[in-house]
């Protein structure tokens, strides 16, 4: 169904980065072929210094790029005034802002910027507008409430919400989770999810929420350091390896069966693991930090198994000589610290 | 849901008048105090019945209220509502607390100007004199100090065309500023005593010099300048923000940036001109009337500063001109000794400076 639509947001062999005084270039990624369509979560994933925010801030025209084409629905984004590309796409971004003495409801009122008149007073249609923006983000009991004493999460679903009530059918947002706890990030995610799949909203999030964004977006674009972006739906990026290609670092690993970075080369001693499937996902983390190389199939000759007793996980530890038990993972660590 | 809604009723976005009312019948009281106090003492019924009829019991009387006192009181209403709006709008483009008219150069532009004619003449002496009783020689000074000011004005013009960060753009004023103040202490060095003393008298400040023709073509400027602000009220308002999102709400910067520097610029070296440099008023008010008004609306925030620099001006003219006395002091020196303890007071108790611009 997405591929007979056009998509709202199409990017056509871009090459991003500066141009510098005399005219030289310093391209930060070429070749950038994607499009974004109405209903659609993107995230765009890549380690730092990879231009994923110069890619936004080209995207948003705020930025020139360096050769190709971007068109908003269809229209090149260089013949657009910065109004229409305002009526058009919205976007929040890393700035912090750290004004005060305004309400959040002017805040989110700001947002109708593009279709006020030169004073910026709302009608009736626009204060409708931002009612909607702020309820959809879940600000109505803040309303009142002064920006400046707001948590970090809190302000950013303002600014969201400013975003909304700019009404436009694309939002682009730069890492809108960075700073935020975990329950803030996986609301900020669930928030948009749900605004591109109801409202039919295109939006494209910059984060370095690996976790969230394979579990949340329609589609990743995926940026590496070798100036180059993939696109794709999540799964098959992982499936064919495209991950453990671009977090490939000397310490640490993307692994494919987790779908997480892992922390520790498990080149050790090899242990196999088995049982209750929840204990085993958690005692395997405590293995691997171990130094240890958790394999699920058994007959190696040290053994692990699980079993979930009446009250509580219970460990038994087996190798050629002897059979032990464990009552939590910190016995069960020591044990094997002890067999060295 | 309903009940949601009873317990977070939606604002009402209108503009309220009520703040500004009671700061307009503030000035009002002010200017009628402010032309009241005087060296020579004149009864209130008499004032008022200049004021109304334009006759008294006494000409002399109805001579010092028309040429003297209402155009002193006027030339307080113009300088306090410019400087304020002036430095309320360089506050917004830089996001800064500190930022005032000054900050771009203007004003030490203006000095630059006046100096030049001060202490480069031969015979300063009797221009400075001349200043007060003729209008040539106060022309004249006028004259330099707009000149020294669009000077510094077109270089900040033509170098925020080029520069898109509006931070440089302030330290570029800074140094601007710093510049042309080197310039003046290198003449001042070479300079007689004399000369030195007379171009010290200007940079205190003075609402007395302004005469009546004088008066028109400062209002003109004042109602230009401060007109352009109020109109540029929503491209400040998306500035709040910060550039970028300006930009993203569809609002061209750089075109407002670049009339925000033309209506300080009108307002600052205007009342520089004519009144000389008065400090700390275009700092101050605007922090007073955010906490007074409670928002960072540009559209209520603007006409709250121009009261509020207006009301300013006009008491600190009152203690500047000693009531009771012959004496008068120094207004640049007034605002200060005047106004920090307002400013230190209210930042204290409303704590919310530092909510403006953490």
């Amino acid at each position: 169904m997405k591929a007979t639509q056009t998509p709202v947001l199409q990017a056509a062999d871009v090459q991003i980065g500066y141009r510098s005084k005399r005219g030289a270039k310093a391209v930060v990624a070429e070749h950038i072929d994607v499009d974004l369509h109405a209903g659609e979560l993107i995230c765009l994933l890549g380690p730092n210094g990879s231009g994923k925010s110069t890619l936004i801030r080209t995207l948003a025209g705020m930025q020139p790029m360096l050769d190709g084409n971007i068109s908003l629905f269809g229209k090149h984004i260089a013949e657009l005034s910065v109004k229409e590309i305002a009526k058009r796409l919205s976007t929040v971004l890393t700035d912090r802002v750290t004004i005060g003495n305004l309400t959040v409801y002017t805040m989110v009122a700001f947002g109708r910027a593009p279709y006020t008149g030169w004073l910026g007073s709302l009608s009736q249609e626009d204060e409708e507008v931002v009612r909607r923006a702020i309820e959809a983000a879940g600000l109505r009991a803040f309303v009142h409430r002064d920006v400046a004493r707001l948590s970090d999460g809190e302000r950013q679903k303002v600014m969201i919400a400013r975003a909304l009530a700019q009404d436009t059918p694309v939002i682009l947002l730069d890492e809108p989770t960075a700073h935020l706890d975990l329950p803030n990030r996986v609301e900020i995610i669930r928030l948009l999810r749900r605004l591109a799949h109801e409202t039919g909203k295109g939006i494209l999030l910059s984060t370095h929420e690996l976790d969230l964004a394979l579990k949340a977006a329609d589609r990743i674009w995926l940026m590496n350091r070798r100036q180059e972006l993939i696109s794709g739906v999540p799964e098959d990026l992982v499936l064919n390896g495209t991950f453990e290609q671009v977090f490939k670092q000397d310490s640490f690993d993307f692994d494919r069966a987790t779908g997480s970075f892992r922390l520790h080369q498990s080149e050790g001693r090899e242990v196999s693991l088995a049982g209750d499937a929840v204990a085993v996902f958690w005692t395997r983390r405590a293995l691997e930090r171990e130094g240890f190389r958790v394999l699920e199939e058994g007959g190696k000759e040290l053994g692990i198994t699980v079993s979930s007793g009446p009250e509580a996980y219970r460990w038994t530890v087996q190798d050629e000589e002897e059979q032990k038990e464990c009552a939590s993972v910190r016995e069960l660590i020591a044990v094997l610290r002890s067999r060295k | 849901m309903n009940k949601h809604s009873e317990q977070h009723p939606w604002p009402d976005t209108s503009l309220k008048a009520g703040y500004l009312l009671l700061l307009a019948a503030g000035v009002a009281v002010l200017f009628l105090a402010n032309i009241a106090f005087g060296s020579v003492p004149i009864p209130l019924s008499e004032i008022v019945s200049i004021l109304i009829s334009g006759s008294s019991e006494h000409e002399a009387w109805t001579n010092i209220i028309e040429k003297i006192r209402l155009p002193r009181a006027f030339t307080a209403v113009l300088a306090g509502s410019a400087l304020s709006i002036g430095g309320l709008q360089m506050q917004t483009l830089f996001r800064n607390p500190l930022a005032g008219p000054s900050v771009l150069g203007i004003t030490a532009g203006a000095s630059l100007g006046v100096a030049v004619v001060m202490l480069a003449a031969g015979t300063i002496t009797s221009i400075f004199a001349v200043q007060q009783l003729s209008s040539l020689g106060s022309w004249l000074i006028i004259g330099a100090a707009s000149i020294g000011s669009s000077l510094v004005l077109f270089l900040i013009l033509l170098i925020s065309a080029r520069i898109r960060d509006s931070v440089t753009l302030l330290i570029i004023g800074l140094m601007i500023g710093n510049m042309t103040i080197a310039l003046v202490s290198i003449w001042q060095y070479f300079s007689r005593p004399e000369q030195i003393r007379d171009y010290l008298i200007w940079t205190f400040g003075s609402l007395g010099g302004v005469t009546v023709e004088q008066l028109w073509i400062l209002a003109l400027v004042v109602l230009a300048g401060s007109a352009m602000a109020f109109i540029l009220s929503k491209p400040l308002n998306g500035l709040l923000l910060g550039e970028n999102y300006a930009r993203s709400m569809g609002l061209s910067v750089g075109r407002a940036r670049f009339w925000i520097i033309l209506s300080t610029s009108l307002l600052a070296g205007g009342v520089t001109a004519f009144c000389g440099p008065i400090g700390f008023v275009g700092v101050a008010v605007p922090h007073l009337a955010r906490s007074l008004l409670g928002t960072n609306d540009h559209r209520m925030l603007i006409p709250g500063t121009l009261l509020m620099g207006a009301l300013l001006m006009l008491a600190c003219d009152i203690v500047a001109q000693v009531p009771g006395s012959s004496t008068t002091l120094p207004i640049s020196a007034v605002t200060s000794l005047v106004g920090s303890p307002v400013v230190i007071w209210v930042i204290v108790k409303r704590k919310n400076l530092q909510a403006s611009f953490s």
